[in-house]
């Protein structure tokens, strides 16, 4: 079945290569100016889930993303939407492929059967012609066998479209362009396994062109992959500035066990400092944390010293600690009566 | 006694220190760890599709011969390049564009180029709109070989990404591919297909 879709792909184009000529050592003839030809710059398809889990309502990336987790011998459906919006009717072609995360981003998995997300996701049209601007409902359907070890798995939902070739001879490549819903499918028993993750020391520098920039590392302790969005907020500044929020620079996808580091590029025209800083990562529902107080570094290409967390240090847990302790042992301490009275409690036990 | 009591109170409070330490709670799931997650019940997604242009045929022109020893290359622009349109409106609005070759094959007896003669090179986004890092995987420029430009396509590359991004974007980018031709190259033509895929 792989085999023959992607003989199918395989339909494709041609470069003709001149190489009798080569052997001549003529010039190649100009055989036509690269590319542009007559595509209308406006003609697209489109994929977009249509239904997600009730439960993962708030959650922004189950409404773009497949994110589920399903017990192993159960079965879901979900509906998703192919629309074509060029002026032509353009053939569609679906199918379900592995996806990795590799350097922090989600990609396709360059081996068809990297996991076994082909064979237990299907949808309910391989190929189907798309009429000029439309959207045509599918349907995808996720069965895991009852033996299904557990762990997460990632693939995408893809669709197709080929160019379509204009002559046989002459000298063209033809493309496929594809566009995918993202599955982030995590099989196993019970429920949703935690998905959790850590900051570590905020670091000021200065970038090559002496651009301000702060740089965290963000590791993913928890037991599903996390697609990261972030924001940093500087304050308190000299002469009491403010700036941001600054978008925070992040491989998109970290995986689960990856660390990924998180660069905050900031306007140039910023002040040394010292700032307290503010650095907020979010990954659907679950969100983190840091702030503290740094100071840029002077020159290009330096880093400074780590930001002096502030939001939880750990005297401040000791110290809660300890009066926690306090406030428990005094009483008996204090009160005679009281300790003679729990004793004897305990003593009629 | 008195010491029992005490020492349990030592105990309680260390523990809670300890908690308050170590105070991450790891994110709620949407149903306990001992019931099975219902599935089966749905809410329906209002927003927008993710898009691809619908590619066009592209050609590529056989450059003179040069270098020592000689190469023959073959190079030109993909077509009208790539559009990729954002409208889910969603935060992440973050996408990968990777791109991959097939080795190319001879209509006739003449050798397969493998896909890892085959260059890759995005260059910049010729335009882009909407909140978010715009990164083009190569950034040019995108000259004629030799030497070429870009990646080799012996495995899958990114073209293109969005980072950072939230709500509705859109980028455009015109690629150019550089194929070594074999010196043993007969005449005819060479097939071979290129694909995007945006995620």
């Amino acid at each position: 079945m792989a085999a023959r879709s992607r003989r199918t792909v395989a339909a494709l184009a041609a470069l003709t290569v001149l190489s009798g000529t080569a052997v001549a050592g003529a010039p190649a003839s100009a055989d036509g100016r690269g590319g542009a030809g007559g595509a209308r710059p406006d003609g697209r398809i489109g994929v977009q889930l249509l239904e997600a889990t009730r439960g993962r309502r708030d959650d922004p990336r189950a409404s773009i993303y497949l994110i589920d987790h399903v017990n192993p011998g159960t079965r879901m459906t979900r509906r998703f939407a192919v629309t074509n919006t060029s002026s032509g009717p353009q053939r569609i072609r679906l199918s379900v492929g592995p996806a990795e995360i590799k350097e922090n981003e989600f990609v396709p998995a360059d081996d068809p059967r990297a996991n076994e997300l082909p064979e237990w996701v299907t949808v309910n049209r391989s190929s189907f012609v798309a009429p000029p601007d439309s959207t045509t409902e599918l349907r995808a359907t996720v069965a895991v066998p009852p033996n299904a070890p557990r762990g997460e798995r990632y693939g995408a939902i893809w669709a197709a479209v080929t160019s379509r070739q204009k002559d046989r001879a002459g000298t063209e490549i033809q493309q496929v362009n594809r566009v995918g819903i993202r599955l982030y499918l995590d099989v196993g028993p019970g429920g949703d396994p935690p998905s959790d993750f850590t900051i570590g020391d905020l670091l000021p520098g200065r970038g090559d062109t002496g651009a301000p920039v702060v740089r965290a590392a963000v590791h993913n302790t928890g037991e599903r992959a996390l697609d990261m969005v972030g924001k940093l907020w500087l304050s308190d500044g000299p002469g009491g500035l403010s700036a941001g929020p600054f978008p925070a620079r992040l491989g998109t996808t970290v995986p689960i066990g990856g660390t990924a580091q998180v660069e905050v590029p900031l306007d140039r025209q910023l002040p040394d400092g010292p700032w307290r800083v503010r650095l907020r990562l979010e990954s659907g529902r679950l969100h983190r944390e840091v702030s503290g107080t740094l100071t840029f570094p002077d020159g290009r290409n330096v880093w400074g010293d780590a930001a002096k967390a502030d939001r939880y240090p750990r005297w401040a847990l000791l110290l809660a600690g300890l009066v926690a302790l306090l406030l428990a042992v005094l009483p008996f301490v204090a009160f005679p009566k009281l300790r003679a009275r729990v004793r004897g409690q305990l003593a009629r036990r | 006694m008195k010491r029992t009591l005490t020492a349990a109170a030592v105990v309680g409070a260390a523990a809670l220190t300890g908690g308050l330490l170590t105070a991450a709670p790891a994110y709620a799931a949407d149903c306990l760890a001992t019931v099975a997650c219902p599935t089966g019940v749905t809410f329906t997604i209002t927003a927008g599709a993710l898009n691809i242009t619908v590619p066009d045929t592209a050609t590529l022109t056989t450059q003179p011969p040069s270098g020592s020893p000689t190469s023959w290359w073959a190079f030109g622009t993909l077509g009208t390049g790539v559009t990729v349109t954002d409208l889910r409106a969603s935060n992440p609005a973050n996408w990968v564009v990777t791109v991959a070759s097939t080795d190319f094959t001879h209509s006739g007896t003449g050798p397969l180029i493998s896909s890892a003669d085959v260059y890759y090179c995005s260059g910049p986004a010729t335009s882009s709109g909407g909140v978010g890092n715009f990164n083009p995987g190569q950034l040019g420029p995108c000259t004629a070989p030799p030497p070429p430009v870009g990646v080799s396509l012996s495995s899958s590359q990114t073209a293109f990404t969005h980072t950072a991004g939230i709500g509705v974007n859109t980028a455009s980018w015109t690629p150019s591919l550089s194929v070594q031709i074999p010196l043993n190259a007969v005449a005819g033509s060479y097939t071979g297909t290129i694909t995007h895929t945006v995620t």
